[in-house]
């Protein structure tokens, strides 16, 4: 499978206080790419240097088989963008913005902008500036789908929404994503939605990708265990120890990563007692991952 | 893609090139109504002549005014959104922006048409001396180019990054101030500095000259 979005080694530093260092990051084609990190992690700004919005100091980028920044126009033809904030043109009204994001797509389908439109209830003469943030989300996504992408790039966009307009945006994306294999990169740090759409998980924090691979891969490699009677100093485990916890009376809660059940005689073998295992969600292993690379555990 | 730009940056500018468009027909209903009262007066020639010149001043007005708000309103609303939805755009930004650049020279445009339209039909109705000319349409594409000079210098300042607008903005506010401070403390006796940009602006060979000469819709 080729990958729609690949970047080695970029380096970029927009401020002194944060730096873009030496990510490595693919998107295959067709997977939908949960792009997870908190906020400040530097997802955004990858987002931006994947696009051309802004110059790598140092590496390759390269989209939809498109060297960027050179390539850029050219990728961006087959992109369906939604931004973080809103961006549109605040004085005009929908069809307006409709009509002049058609100008620079050819592939737009003007029928399925109307079914959208219509679906999402927002009205042809409605001015931007006047409408909910809910609504503005709703027309960039609109404007995303209706140019019939092969690359989605959505940068946190049910941020903020209520919970309806929320599931009208994440079933259009869905209803797009089954009826053609599009590629879809989603920031987000709502971690139970990724969870539920993605099948591909990038971790980032701190301007560097802490974790790639495929989500189940990602949710059953971190577990929290159970165990009693562990010597304080663990030496050669065939995991790695994210964390280490009391827990209940005199068990204690551990955060491994690589675990797998035959595991269970090394332990034995080194005194202890192993009562629980258990599945982590998204968010908890999320959490897990991200005190472990900041504590500069490995991954 | 043009006309799309086009319609954006029109709906922007509508009031400011509408105005232009009436100050356009109404300068010369001014400069030329005082021959409707004309008589054998020696003095009328010389006044109306006057009365031209004043409305090449209000030409010269209207052409920067226009031309200064239709830059603003140009990138305003890019610049308010840091640009990302024209940066998302499947275009060479070398491209958009010289599409902006177009639409904002064809509104101009507009009110240039308009200046030569009104200035003929007002120099063809009002009943002109013998020895005087109408250059309606000499007096039009003046205009446009008079005023295509400060947008070009305005759409790229603003066009430009916040960094390098702070840097000539501070670099002028300093510059204008130590030599306010210069001739305040008695170090010179004129604004040395800001004479010199004068003339690099508006001197024979500047930018702006041709603000600085006569644009008369009626002449020998």
């Amino acid at each position: 499978m080729s990958d729609a979005i690949a970047l080695k080694h970029v380096a970029y530093r927009p401020a002194k206080e944060f730096a873009i260092r030496d990510l490595t990051m693919t998107v295959p084609t067709g997977a939908i790419y949960g792009f997870l990190g908190p906020n400040g992690s530097g997802k955004t700004t990858t987002i931006k240097l994947l696009l051309g919005m802004q110059d790598a100091d140092d590496g390759l980028i390269e989209v939809l088989g498109h060297q960027i920044p050179q390539g850029a126009p050219k990728a961006l033809a087959r992109i369906g963008y939604v931004p973080e904030k809103a961006h549109l043109y605040p004085s005009l009204t929908v069809s307006e913005m409709m009509d002049h994001h058609k100008a620079f797509f050819r592939t737009w389908d003007a029928a399925r902008g109307e079914e959208l439109r219509r679906q999402f209830g927002l009205r042809s003469e409605q001015k931007i500036e006047r409408l909910s943030k809910g609504e503005a989300g709703k027309l960039m996504m609109l404007l995303a789908l209706s140019t019939q992408p092969d690359l989605l790039v959505l940068d946190e966009p049910t941020d903020g929404l209520d919970p309806v307009v929320r599931r009208d945006v994440l079933s259009a994306l869905v209803d797009y994503v089954s009826s053609r294999n599009a590629t879809v990169l989603v920031s987000s740090h709502l971690v139970h939605e990724q969870e539920r759409i993605c099948d591909w998980v990038g971790v980032m924090d701190g301007g560097v990708l802490v974790a790639e691979m495929p989500m189940n891969m990602f949710r059953s490699g971190i577990k929290r265990l159970r165990v009693r009677g562990a010597p304080p100093v663990l030496s050669a485990a065939p995991f790695t120890l994210l964390g280490r916890s009391g827990g209940f009376g005199p068990d204690e809660e551990w955060g491994v990563r690589g675990w797998q059940p035959e595991m269970a005689s090394w332990l034995a073998a080194q005194g202890a007692e192993l009562h629980e295992v258990m599945d982590l969600d998204l968010e908890e292993s999320f959490v897990e991952l991200l005190k472990t690379s900041r504590t500069g555990g490995t991954t | 893609m043009f006309r799309a730009v086009l319609a954006t940056q029109w709906k922007w500018a509508r009031p400011v090139i509408l105005l232009g468009v009436l100050l356009a027909g109404w300068i010369p209903v001014e400069a030329l109504r005082s021959t409707a009262y004309r008589t054998a007066d020696t003095y009328y020639i010389p006044s109306l002549y006057n009365s031209i010149a004043m409305a090449s001043t209000m030409y010269q007005l209207l052409a920067l005014a226009v031309a200064l708000v239709v830059a603003f309103s140009t990138w305003q609303a890019d610049s308010l959104r840091q640009h990302v939805y024209a940066l998302s755009l499947p275009i060479a930004r070398w491209q958009f922006v010289l599409m902006r650049f177009g639409a904002g020279a064809v509104l101009l445009g507009a009110v240039a048409v308009a200046v030569g339209v009104f200035g003929g039909i007002a120099s063809a109705i009002a009943p002109l001396p013998a020895m005087l000319h109408a250059y309606p349409v000499g007096l039009a594409v003046r205009f446009w180019l008079g005023s295509l000079i400060p947008f070009g210098l305005i759409f790229a300042l603003i066009a430009s990054n916040p960094t390098w607008i702070r840097f000539v903005v501070v670099a002028f506010a300093t510059i204008v101030v130590v030599d306010l401070l210069l001739r305040a403390f008695g170090f010179t006796q004129n604004t040395i500095v800001m004479q010199w940009i004068a003339t690099s602006v508006f001197g024979p060979s500047g930018p702006l000259a041709a603000f600085l000469s006569r644009w008369m819709l009626v002449d020998v």
